[in-house]
């Protein structure tokens, strides 16, 4: 009896926990009413889903293949020092999510006088920096002076001829000696992030590692070399901003440890996603991958003090001879597009009239036929070693330029011997210098236009293309300057002082639920607006 | 070891000014003008010829000034230390699972010649020994971190535990390469032992198989082991670089690399130099633990 009892209970409770652990509770029966009317209709109102931006959260995302060298804004060229400086500290403007336009960033408006010598900017209210102390114009007075007097950056400007004053207590103004056009543009660039005059003067170097600015994230761990961690920056100035508490930025390594950390779920985000990789990914449940616009884009550079390429029916020929949609098919899996000047396609400035130099073997073989060389001639094309894209460039162009009796010799060397070589004019074609914008005027990507970069480079100085491109920066009208860079770049064309050869996009990755993360045509991200879904 | 250090320090400053490449094209990249790359070249003592280079360096290094990363802008010693950490930890941890896994391959194989065990042990350490580090890195994480999702890829984290996880397959890469070659050794010297005379005594006294292994066959077989594991863990130093690289782990290997790269002379210097001491290190510490092994060696 006992042992009935007891099997009864054990029954009764394995069949509690068997209906508690339904899925779905069976309903109880509902009381009829007593009335013969008929029961009323029943209206399921869906539940409403939360919209717009989730609040916290953490992204894990890797940055470019170098480790963060500094956070120091003048100082960096390298994208994982700028990217992270471009969320850590508020910049004089920055430039739209389109890459179209400007937005004022650390100030809130700005006029000229009517010689456009003088900049009159206000400084935007309630800007703290995040430890809390009051963004003020002496800092950034102090910011944009150290900016000028910078090595890296300060050529962006024109040297010695611009200085900045405080206007007040709440603006400050850039005094020139002689209309400057890209000023406004060059101060969206990362080296004019606006520091704490005090700190820094008082810290010195030691302020760079862990730095306070008044962007929307702020540094709360640096592990050198593995990781940096960015906190919500509590007093930032755009309200309800940063929707992230944390993200942690990673520079990238080997292209294949990249991919696998992202396929394993240690990232959120993956950057410079390898080509033959992106379908992969964008085909991974849950994860999307693919392109952006890039103001990006490769140019051969070959050295006119070097016969035959003085020989302009020898450069003509090369230009032709090659078939970049081939190229782009066969590296770049499609991705990307043949270039047609030696611009880069910043919007407004790129010359989109100009045919470039479409494949055309047999025009090739003609203007090789008209040159000083028509049995063809050995030529050295030297491009970074270790980098794979480059070398298979290098392969096609090898097998292209064969059928117009070019012999091209592969030097692939590091990139200290390439850039040093490169610099004393010492190569005969340079094949490995990428090229993009941190801002959205030609005035950052263009000095190697001027003949204080050709000659040492590439043995020449075209003396016209060098007066339209110093007179540049003086030309204040948008059209008439625009004519101007329209014609170095037909110039540059009708030279072929310099080969386009393709223009690339930015490749990402990213799991679904991360919102609203794009990369712009500077190939940077804002931080600011990303949120999670889950 | 003063020698060993004069000499590496002289042989690579030498080897560095040698090689093409120029330390401020480098650090100053394509847009600076190059009136710039000039003036860091006379601020850095780069147009100055070798021998007074040299001498320069040679007044800093006495004065304990061990030079400035250029790459970084912080003195070099500086970079050099937050990383040396991470590699020293890598290193270790890679001797730790190589020594628990080669020292039961090696028992087991030599303790069971010409059976099915002894012959799964030596395929599996000819495949593992015949297997590039880099690749076999790979096919770790693809297996353990994105099939498995057990380990995470690559990294070091923040924590002493963060440092196992992270760091155990970088360390289990290297450590199978080197498990391999100390497994094979230990089963080669203890199956000579097997065969001396004072192991048959032991056994002729009744001694048991597990107690002749411990004291008599052990012991004996670890000589040529420590030996082996010196050697070893010099190499896994060296080994660092490129394992570093595959699993992005940053220590003093990714350092090199990149260091090399952008012609960081200060930080290059500092690197080999201490990769030199460690070598020299390991080879003394190796020779102070022959006593405490066999004590006749104490008594020589």
């Amino acid at each position: 009896m006992f042992k009935l009892r007891k099997i009864s209970t054990v029954s009764l409770i394995l069949l509690t926990l068997a209906v508690a652990c339904q899925g779905q509770a069976t309903p109880l029966p509902r009381a009829t009413a007593t009335t013969d009317a008929p029961p009323p209709e029943r209206t399921v109102t869906a539940v409403p889903q939360p919209t717009g931006p989730n609040i916290g959260g953490r992204l894990t995302m890797t940055l470019e293949f170098s480790d963060i060298t500094t956070l120091d804004p003048v100082v960096p060229d390298d994208n994982s020092s700028i990217w992270t400086i471009l969320n850590v500290y508020d910049q004089v403007f920055r430039v739209s999510r389109d890459g179209t336009t400007l937005e004022p960033d650390a100030v809130s408006g700005y006029s000229v006088s009517p010689d456009g010598l003088e900049y009159l900017f206000d400084l935007r209210d309630g800007l703290t920096f995040s430890d809390g102390a009051p963004v003020t114009v002496d800092d950034v007075v102090f910011s944009l002076e150290r900016m000028l007097a910078s090595e890296n950056w300060g050529f962006l400007f024109p040297e010695g001829e611009v200085t900045v004053e405080p206007a007040g207590d709440k603006s400050f103004k850039l005094v020139l000696q002689s209309p400057y056009a890209p000023l406004v543009n060059n101060l969206a660039g990362f080296w004019s992030s606006i520091v704490p005059k005090a700190l820094v003067e008082a810290q010195g170097e030691a302020f760079w590692e862990t730095p306070v600015g008044s962007g929307p994230f702020m540094v709360s761990e640096w592990v050198k070399g593995d990781h940096i961690t960015l906190a919500r920056n509590p007093h930032y100035w755009e309200a309800g901003k940063p929707y992230l508490d944390e993200v942690e930025l990673r520079p990238g390594s080997d292209d294949n440890t990249r991919v696998l950390r992202f396929q394993a779920g240690q990232l959120d985000v993956l950057l410079g996603v390898p080509y033959n990789q992106i379908k992969l990914l964008d085909e991974t449940d849950g994860a999307s991958a693919g392109v952006s616009p890039l103001m990006g884009a490769l140019r051969l550079y070959p050295n006119l003090a070097q016969p035959p390429l003085d020989d302009l029916n020898v450069r003509l020929a090369l230009a032709y001879a090659i078939d970049r949609q081939a190229i782009i098919e066969a590296v770049l899996f499609g991705y990307g597009e043949p270039a047609t000047t030696a611009l880069i396609k910043i919007p407004g400035w790129w010359n989109d009239q100009l045919p470039g130099f479409p494949y055309d073997l047999e025009k090739a073989k003609e203007f090789m036929a008209k040159s000083s060389v028509p049995d063809g001639f050995e030529l050295t094309t030297t491009y970074t070693a270790g980098s794979t894209t480059d070398e298979q460039i290098a392969v096609l162009l090898q097998q292209q330029w064969a059928l117009i009796g070019v012999d091209l010799v592969l030097q692939p060397v590091d990139i200290a011997v390439l850039t040093e070589q490169f610099g004393a004019g010492q190569l005969q074609l340079n094949q490995s210098f990428w090229s993009s914008s941190d801002v959205i005027d030609p005035a950052e990507t263009s000095a190697f236009f001027s003949c204080r970069r050709t000659q040492p480079r590439q043995g020449f100085c075209d003396e016209r293309i060098n007066g339209l491109y110093l007179s540049s920066g003086t030309i204040m009208d948008p059209a008439e300057r625009k004519a101007v860079f329209f014609e170095i770049q037909e110039l540059g064309n009708d030279n072929v002082y310099w080969i386009p050869m393709l223009y690339v996009p930015s490749r990402w990755a990213k799991w679904d639920y991360v919102k609203d993360f794009e990369l712009l045509p500077t190939g940077n991200f804002r931080l600011w607006e990303v949120w999670l879904d889950k | 070891m003063a020698f060993v250090v004069a000499g590496v320090t002289v042989i690579v400053f030498i080897i560095l000014r040698l090689i093409p490449g120029d330390p401020c094209s480098a650090l100053h990249g394509q847009y600076v003008r190059p009136e710039t790359i000039e003036r860091c070249r006379v601020d850095q003592g780069f147009d100055q010829p070798v021998w007074v280079q040299f001498v320069t360096y040679l007044g800093r290094l006495l004065k304990g000034d061990l030079g400035r990363s250029l790459y970084y802008r912080r003195p070099a010693m500086d970079v050099f230390l937050e990383r040396l950490p991470v590699t020293v930890f890598l290193a270790l941890y890679t001797i730790a699972i190589a020594v628990s896994l080669s020292i039961p391959l090696g028992i087991i194989s030599a303790t069971n010649k010409g059976n099915i065990l002894e012959a799964i042990v030596r395929v599996g350490t000819s495949i593992t020994l015949s297997m590039p580090s880099f690749w076999l890195g790979l096919l770790l994480m693809l297996i353990f971190s994105v099939r498995l999702r057990w380990f995470p890829v690559g990294g070091y984290g923040s924590s002493f535990a963060e440092h196992l996880r992270f760091l155990f397959l970088p360390a289990l890469t290297l450590a199978l390469t080197i498990a391999t070659v100390l497994a094979r050794t230990l089963r080669n010297s203890i199956l000579e032992i097997l065969q001396s005379d004072y192991v048959r005594t032991a056994r002729a006294k009744g001694s048991s198989w597990h107690r002749v292994m411990l004291r008599h066959v052990l012991r004996n077989a670890l000589i040529s082991y420590v030996t082996l594991l010196g050697i070893a863990l010099a190499w896994v130093i060296g080994g660092t670089v490129v394992i570093e690289q595959v699993y992005g782990v940053p220590g003093i290997g990714s350092l090199l690399i990149n260091s090399i790269l952008n012609r960081d002379y200060d930080l290059i210097q500092n690197n080999i130099l201490v990769y030199a001491l460690l070598v020299v290190v390991i080879n003394l510490a190796v020779d102070l633990t022959y006593p405490i092994i066999d004590p006749r060696v104490r008594n020589d």
